[in-house]
């Protein structure tokens, strides 16, 4: 029972000193705007950031925009995973494909792939597929170097010892590369959540109907800061949605990795 | 009892040449023609200095790479790729990580198409047998090195191989954990009459577990000499040590041994 109390208490806790820095931003803000620092016509400010969002969800507007930022942004982190964790296997396992295709791959990772986004427009139109390309192609090159980094690491003593016991191929690939690499590859994805977002969004503000990128540039063209604001804050809940579903799915599957402290023998 | 080898030759290996080739084409020439058999439940254990090449005589043994010159043969027919009658316990650590204890000791019933229960079932009997008991549902960086060692060898032992390779399977444990392991192994291969050959750095363990020991030479190695050791079986590692036939047996190896390993005598 003590012990219950104890537990709600240090979560209690542990959750006020990760809100402490958000709170204190927040009343700072209201306050600089209320004596007259900061020009809410520039800034906004809390309270009318709040206000404009109860507007915007009782409007329906809210789910509408958001959904289709989503919709764009999960598509874009599938198939950007997949393709990259495909290709990385591919390129992987054949010597000769990865001399054609990796300097091919690195070179085109140099380019600045927000830069492509009106060509995407204009090649795959103002609807969501140009959106989820954008994304999926952020995604890829960190999922696939990530992956395909990790495929070179693998343990070959492992690999021998499983080949020893009569695995064909693909089972090597199955039982030994896929679970080896799946710690790089989560790592991929982890830094492909945020990208995935950005895809999205620089898709929605060079052209689009809906959507928060979408919002965020004409709320600005008509100097609705406070709507802006709210879009931002929006997007800022989603990374830590995204965060928060990607550290299960890390614990899940990598459980059976030493905890960096070793704090939990047997 | 003290010569079960008195049958047919499981290994017949002969004139084995070997050479590692660099990327500039330089040849380091590890085997010099080397000429041995196997025989039918025999225990056989390999000692040599470190890197003359012992860990690729059981390379090429085992199929995983072709001799550069000469023949293996298994039961008259030449070795050309991995086979799955022998089971080969590495010299280094090589459970899956990601695996508990029991789904490592699957991994080889996995791949050979064994249904779950029966998988199940084989594994967790030999987990009772190896006293890990407890731990089937632990993760490798959980278990000790001993603890890990014993998993290592009955994920082998699972898809009964007639023939084991152990490539220095405990140099890396304290000599008490090792001694235990030493009963195991003896264990197993009187249960279960199979063929192993063992390779070693240290001679006690040479003796004790083996039938006969080949001592090689160094780089580019050749065959030094062969010992019958004709200690009564069954053996207990912890008395043998202070066995007069034993200490003297390890003298006589030990002279001959001493001029190759002059520089890296390990005990
Ligand atoms: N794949 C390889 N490529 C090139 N050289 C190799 C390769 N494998 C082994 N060698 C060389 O062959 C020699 C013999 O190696 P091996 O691993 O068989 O020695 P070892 O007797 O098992 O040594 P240790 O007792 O230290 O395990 C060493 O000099 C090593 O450098
Ligand atoms: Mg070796």
């Amino acid at each position: 029972m003590i012990k219950a109390l104890n537990l709600i208490f240090t979560n209690a806790k542990e959750l006020g000193i990760r809100l402490s820095g958000f709170i204190i931003l927040i009343l700072f803000w209201e306050t600089a705007v209320r004596i007259g620092w900061l020009n809410p016509f520039y800034t906004s400010q809390p309270t009318g950031i709040y206000s404009d969002l109860i507007d915007f969800y009782e409007s329906g507007l809210l789910w509408r925009h958001t959904s289709v930022t989503l919709k764009a942004t999960l598509w874009g982190l599938f198939f950007g995973s997949v393709s990259g964790i495909i290709v990385a296997f591919i390129l992987g396992f054949s010597q000769t494909l990865a001399k054609v295709f990796e300097p091919l791959i690195t070179g085109l990772y140099g380019i600045p792939k927000l830069a492509l986004a009106p060509i995407f427009v204009l090649w795959f139109g103002l609807g969501i597929e140009s959106k989820i390309i954008m994304s999926g192609l952020l995604v890829f090159f960190l999922v696939f170097f990530s992956t395909y980094g990790g495929i070179q690491d693998v343990d070959r003593n492992i690999v021998r010892s499983i080949r020893l016991m009569g695995a064909t191929p693909f089972q090597i690939k199955y039982k030994v590369y896929l679970p080896a690499t799946a710690p790089w590859i989560l790592a991929g994805i982890k830094g492909g959540l945020g990208a995935s977002l950005i895809g999205a969004i620089v898709g929605e503000y060079m052209g689009a109907s809906a959507g928060l990128g979408w919002m965020i540039s004409y709320s600005t063209s008509f100097f609705q800061v406070e709507r802006v604001m709210s879009c931002i804050f929006i997007l800022f809940l989603i990374g830590i949605i995204f965060n928060g579903i990607l550290k299960i799915f890390e614990r899940v599957l990598l459980r059976w990795r030493a905890p960096a402290d070793f704090d939990q023998p047997l | 009892m003290d010569y079960p080898h008195q049958n047919m030759p499981v290994f017949q290996v002969s004139e084995l040449h070997h050479s590692f080739y660099s990327k500039k084409k330089e040849e380091t020439k590890v085997l010099n023609g080397i000429d041995f058999q196997v025989f039918e439940n025999e225990f056989v254990a390999i000692v040599g200095p470190s890197g003359c090449g012992k860990s690729t005589i059981l390379n090429l043994m085992s199929g995983l790479i072709k001799p550069t010159k000469g023949s293996i043969r298994l039961r008259d027919r030449e070795i050309s790729s991995v086979h799955s009658s022998i089971g080969y316990i590495a010299q280094s650590d090589t459970l899956l990580p990601w695996r508990t204890v029991r789904r490592n000791v699957e991994v080889g019933l996995e791949i050979r198409g064994v249904e779950k229960e029966k998988r199940r079932e084989i594994a967790m009997e030999l987990i009772k047998k190896a006293e890990l008991e407890g731990f089937e549902d632990a993760y490798p960086h959980q278990l000790s090195g001993g603890m890990r060692k014993r998993v290592d060898i009955i994920k082998v032992l699972a898809v009964e191989p007639e023939i084991i390779f152990m490539d220095e399977p405990f140099a890396s444990l304290d000599v008490f954990t090792r001694e235990i392991l030493q009963k195991y192994v003896l264990k197993i291969w009187s249960e279960n009459q199979r063929t192993i050959v063992f390779i070693t750095h240290d001679l006690t363990e040479a003796i004790t577990l083996a039938d006969r020991i080949f001592i090689l030479s160094q780089r580019p190695a050749k065959l030094k000499s062969t010992h019958h050791i004709d200690l009564k079986r069954p053996r207990d590692p912890e008395e043998l040590k202070f066995n007069p036939r034993f200490l003297q047996l390890y003298e006589g190896i030990w002279k001959d041994l001493k001029s190759e390993v002059e520089m890296q005598v390990k005990k």
